[in-house]
């Protein structure tokens, strides 16, 4: 009866990474912040439609990470703040991009996406 | 990446491990203890050494690592016999008690080698050494650092003895580390106040209290001023020396940032840490980041000490015939950080339909009066519990989040998913999400509103405040104390008027010295059976201009870009500053010579219209109050009041 087992100490260079990947991983229903005070609610005076193409900024704006609308490069919502993990990712060279999932605007202006990663 | 561009060198003592993580399959084995720390100091490019102590078997893997991570020496100065130094942990994510456990401790046997940590300090002269108290003799450490004159700091999550030890002997440190879940933070009973209150500390120069997923804490001792800071979200794969990693990027960045920044930046990088298992992983994601934008991301705070305050409410079958280990360990799993769960069955008894009728309604009362108290839900889907389907509800219902945790992906109804914020199906993701959802954003990194709203109470600025809430509009009301006799009922009955979102942010202002002489009706009081008042009588001077420039300084100074007044163009008020032509010319003035820009909607509405508006938007308009005359009841005579009765009439 043979034994398997772990031969080397693993985590750099090359080592197994069993865990995913925090840059790739798809970031399904995100409800963007403050959707009602941007431009994109501002100009239209309404939400952008379900499946709308949406792209993560690669500018910070006040130092938050906002999803703009593809088609018309205006600014949507922020990214909540559990999603401020994706500035590293971005300055390693991911862009983030994806499309309107669930858009409404009464009573309360709201927008959720889904993003995914691109290198 | 930006580069660490102090002369630092960090020199760090302390047991290498090896960690194992049982809960994570196919995990790589990693170098465990110090090699937390030098794998951070590795990735943002700080100077350090190391000197480790470790079992034999070992001793290449640590220089050869040691090599990998730059570190510029990495010097074996003890030996563990006995055992192995392998640690197993059973919670990586630390969703509750990480489950460490380190294999034939009591058999080691460590015996320091006091000429090789001399001849590493001597060669290396370190600006900081960092100490990680284990196992080993901490005074046979001693000698060594007799001469040292740099900053000493020691991590105390596991070695209160080895620190009480070392304050007994005179030893002062400059940083004092530890954790909320060690020993010395229990043994203060939890409290921050008796932390630094405590005689291990207060001969320190300052503590860093890191507070897991809810931020951190540092406390200057020479200046008693306490900084804090919030901490970033991950998707959490291992808690395993993050704490460690912490503290060497804080302590490298605090000389060169304020401690708030470092703190903050510190905490990014561990939460880096956090969400892999891989050191180049982790090394690629702190490449290319700036640091000054780290500086301005929003993140959480949750403060040890606030999250006892907020009961969570765990709706769940409950009951003795289901398996309810998962219950138990979310309960268990909130406790350990804190918070105060409830198991509503368990404090408020089983109805099984058999007990009287008052009983059923008691334990009904007490469950309700359990949901009303509590800050959150988190219902647990383990069957078809229509109990459990009911608390979803009433919660939801109440504005209160709601989130599911549905282990076996049950939830398929769309009123269940609809009802809640957040479907979890782990427990490291509950955990998360508690936080997330409970923590404060962290107030300086953006601009919290984008209005300022003059609030009275009255009908006009109610309805004003719904319709901005519904635009999505961050609100501040500021409601203006400036000795008018009405003032007790004009703030409560803002209270009960303003959409409950707003109540938080209500900014209260006293100016009552200002008309403190006044013989105005508005601050004195009139007998309205015998005293006769007319428009006149209610006048204020610059009362309009001196709330418009508080207002307009209040939000320039928060970075309020808008300033909101409710005022109509009334036909019955006479004061000479509640003018059309007044306020056109005012916010004229005040934008021209400042930041802020003044709107008023209704400048052009009637009353009419304003209620109109209010009841399209289901603004409680007969709870508002707008009398300037009488203190309790509307005297249904003062401009205000006519107006008032004058709109509704024309309804």
């Amino acid at each position: 009866m043979g034994s398997s087992g772990v031969g080397r100490f693993g985590d750099y260079q090359g080592g197994t990474d069993p865990t995913k990947d925090l840059c790739r991983m798809e970031r399904k229903n995100v409800g963007l912040e403050e959707v009602g005070r941007l431009d994109y609610f501002n100009v239209h005076g309404t939400v952008p439609a379900i499946m709308e193409p949406v792209v993560l900024n690669n500018q910070l704006k006040n130092g938050r990470l906002v999803v703009l609308s593809e088609t018309t490069g205006e600014e949507i919502g922020f990214l909540p703040s559990r999603y401020s993990n994706l500035l590293a990712c971005m300055r390693k060279g991911f862009n983030y991009r994806g499309h309107v999932v669930y858009s409404v605007s009464k009573p309360i202006p709201k927008v959720d996406v889904d993003l995914n990663a691109e290198e | 990446m930006q580069k660490n561009e102090t002369h630092n060198r960090f020199l760090i003592i302390g047991e290498v491990y090896t960690d194992v993580h049982l809960d994570i399959f196919e995990s790589p084995l990693r170098l465990g203890g110090i090699f937390h720390s030098a794998r951070a100091f590795s990735a943002i490019n700080c100077n350090y050494a190391i000197a480790a102590i470790a079992p034999r078997f070992l001793n290449r893997s640590i220089e050869e690592y040691g090599q990998l991570l730059n570190a510029q020496k990495a010097v074996i100065v003890g030996e563990i016999d006995g055992a192995p130094n392998v640690i197993t942990i059973q919670d990586s994510p630390e969703n509750g008690n990480q489950g460490y456990n380190e294999i034939l401790r009591d058999q080691s046997e460590i015996t320091i080698n006091q000429q090789k940590l001399n001849q590493i300090i001597k060669e290396y002269n370190p600006t900081d050494i960092l100490i990680y108290p284990g196992k080993y003799n901490i005074e046979d450490i001693l000698p060594a650092l007799e001469n040292f004159v740099g900053y000493l700091h020691i991590d105390v999550q596991y070695g209160v003895e080895s620190l009480k030890r070392m304050i007994s002997l005179g030893l002062n440190f400059h940083t004092i580390i530890l954790s909320t879940s060690s020993t010395l933070f229990k043994e203060n009973d939890f409290s921050v106040i008796n932390l630094v209150n405590s005689p291990l500390i207060v001969n320190a120069k300052s503590l860093l209290l890191k507070e897991n997923r809810g931020g951190s804490t540092y406390y200057d001792i020479t200046t008693r001023i306490w900084y804090e800071a919030p901490a970033f979200k991950t998707e959490t794969v291992h808690s395993v020396g993050v704490g460690d990693c912490f503290n060497a990027v804080f302590l490298s960045q605090k000389r060169q940032s304020k401690q708030e920044f470092a703190l903050k930046i510190a905490s990014y990088i561990a939460m880096l840490y956090a969400s892999t298992l891989s050191f180049d992983t982790f090394k690629d994601l702190i490449s290319n980041l700036d640091f000054n934008d780290v500086k301005n991301l929003p993140a959480k705070r949750l403060s040890w000490g606030e999250r006892q305050k907020h009961h969570i409410y765990i709706a769940g079958p409950d009951f003795p015939d289901v398996d309810t280990r998962l219950i138990e360990e979310l309960y268990d799993n909130l406790k350990y950080h804190n918070f105060t769960p409830h198991r509503p069955v368990l404090e408020n008894g089983i109805i099984t339909g058999c007990e009287t009728e008052e009983k059923q309604h008691e334990a009904y009362q007490k469950d309700i009066a359990l949901l009303e108290k509590s800050s959150l839900l988190i219902a647990v889907i383990l069957n078809d519990d229509p109990g459990t389907y009911v608390e979803i509800g009433y919660m939801a219902k109440s504005g209160k989040p709601v989130i599911i945790f549905d282990p076996y992906k049950l939830v398929r109804n769309l009123f269940l998913k609809k009802s809640s914020d957040y479907i979890a199906h782990s427990m490291s993701e509950i955990v998360d999400i508690v936080f997330d959802l409970l923590g404060r954003q962290d107030s300086e990194a953006f601009e919290k509103y984008d209005a300022l709203l003059l609030a009275s109470g009255g009908l006009d600025s109610t309805v004003l405040a719904h319709k901005l809430l519904l635009e999505g509009k961050k609100v501040m009301p500021v409601f203006l104390r400036y000795g008018q006799h009405f003032t007790e009922t004009e703030f409560n009955t803002l209270l009960d008027v303003l959409p409950p979102k707003l109540i938080p942010n209500i900014k209260v202002i006293n100016i009552e010295d200002i008309y403190q002489h006044s013989q105005s009706r508005m601050i004195k009081e009139p007998d309205l059976w015998v005293d006769y008042v007319t428009a006149d009588d209610l006048y204020l001077p610059y009362r309009n201009l001196l709330f418009l420039s508080i207002a307009s300084s209040i939000a320039q100074t928060l970075g309020i870009q808008k300033v909101y007044s409710a005022f109509i163009n009334s036909n019955h008020a006479k004061e000479i500053d509640c003018s059309k032509e007044f306020f056109d010319e005012l916010s004229g003035m005040l934008s021209d010579y400042g930041s802020v820009k003044i709107e008023m909607p209704f400048r052009d509405y009637s009353k009419a219209d304003v209620i109109k508006l209010g009841i399209s938007l289901d603004v409680p308009l007969a709870q508002t109050y707008s009398c300037q005359a009488n203190s309790t009841t509307p005297c249904g005579v003062c401009p205000n009041c006519v107006d008032r009765l004058d709109g509704f009439e024309s309804l």
